[in-house]
């Protein structure tokens, strides 16, 4: 699996767990980021950091810094997959 | 069999969806005009001598039950117990609905029973359950502001937690638990007379690490609903602290300050209710970002 995709479905998931169905709706409100969340299938329509980007400040406006630890917490285990460049400047 | 072209049907659906919703937002406010009509009242009650004291005690807890159906459908929207804010949201609601269970078995004892003060009763389990369910809901609450292991990060909070509660537990026991731990009547008594603050110790204290945790959310729309909710929950603890109080130093008297500290406790806790449904309401109808 693409490591974007896997960092987005971890995001998603964590912060279903967290605010439950108000996740994916966020989710789907991000331009670029199409989510078929019952088959756990991602699509992007641009550059993927800046959709990435995007997809945690959607969080970051309901509950802050706390939804940016959240998501970084997340993605732990495979950001580090990913050359520096392309890293959401919110998870380095 | 008659159906309609599945543009209109789209349509009527959206109506009543709106129509729904409307209600919806109306009935969020219904607490809150509760609130400023019994605040009203007690002013009226005790500045210009009207009567009906013991008709506002034992009906100003509706404002706990419309604000505990109301704080379950603004769960339900975050998922209620399969997600920890709507966990903490459910679990406030519950809270306060046992309150409302509590005095309304209270005001039965009085107006059906003629019995002024039935302790302990049935009611008493209520109330007693009212601090676990908000314990709970401030656990949950906690488990949203702050991350995995990260409780008592700074340090300073873990040691502001132990003084607080060390200092509340004096101040308790000075107050008046030296009073009721050796409570004549039987063990029983002596039991609830220790089960009363000891429950509501604990969510006094999750939610003074939740209030030093909350600067977590800054930047965050959340931020001063949660706010507004840590509030009520420690205007709720004076409110039980205020009552056991004057309880065992005989100056509780009906729609007295006691029912005014619970009134606002109701009040505001309403109040954030209806602040996170606004939030949701005004995200959910927000573009999304680019």
């Amino acid at each position: 699996m693409d490591v974007f995709t896997e960092v987005v479905i971890r995001i998603i998931k964590e912060q279903e767990a967290i605010i439950g169905p108000v996740a994916l709706e966020q989710a789907r409100k991000v331009g670029g980021l199409k989510v078929d969340w019952p088959n756990h299938k991602i699509e992007f329509e641009g550059d993927k950091t800046k959709i990435v980007e995007s997809l945690i400040e959607q969080y970051q406006a309901l509950f802050g810094q706390t939804s940016v630890e959240v998501c970084r917490e997340a993605v732990s285990g495979v950001i580090a997959q990913l050359p520096s460049q392309q890293v959401p400047a919110l998870l380095r | 069999m008659f159906s309609y072209p599945s543009n209109i049907k789209c349509r009527y659906e959206d109506d009543s969806k709106m129509k729904s919703t409307k209600s919806q937002n109306v009935a969020f406010y219904l607490p809150i005009a509760m609130l400023v009509g019994y605040l009203a009242w007690w002013v009226l009650i005790n500045y210009f001598e009207w009567p009906d004291r013991d008709n506002y005690t034992d009906s100003y807890s509706l404002i706990a039950l419309t604000t505990s159906v109301i704080g379950l459908v603004a769960a339900k929207k975050w998922g209620l117990f399969k997600s920890k804010f709507g966990a903490a949201i459910g679990y406030f609601s519950v809270g306060l609905f046992l309150q409302f269970l509590g005095h309304l078995i209270y005001a039965y004892y009085f107006r059906v029973q003629n019995i002024e003060l039935a302790y302990p009763n049935v009611g008493d389990i209520s109330f007693l359950l009212t601090g676990v369910a908000y314990t709970l809901a401030v656990y949950n609450l906690l488990r949203v502001v702050v991350y995995k292991g990260s409780t008592f990060k700074p340090r300073i909070i873990l040691g502001v937690s132990i003084l607080l509660t060390l200092g509340l537990a004096w101040l308790v026991y000075e107050s008046f638990l030296k009073l009721g731990l050796h409570d004549e009547r039987g063990f029983i008594y002596s039991l609830l007379n220790f089960s009363y603050p000891f429950i509501q110790a604990f969510y006094f204290l999750l939610g003074v690490i939740a209030i030093m945790q909350a600067k977590r959310m800054s930047g965050g729309k959340m931020l001063g609903a949660v706010s507004v909710m840590l509030v009520a929950l420690m205007v709720q603890y004076a409110a039980d602290f205020s009552f056991l109080y004057q309880s065992y130093h005989e100056t509780w008297v009906a729609a007295g300050t006691n029912d005014l500290i619970y009134t606002l406790a109701y009040g505001l806790m309403a109040l954030s209710i209806l602040m996170i449904d606004r939030v949701r309401h005004n995200v959910a109808a927000a573009g999304g970002t680019q």
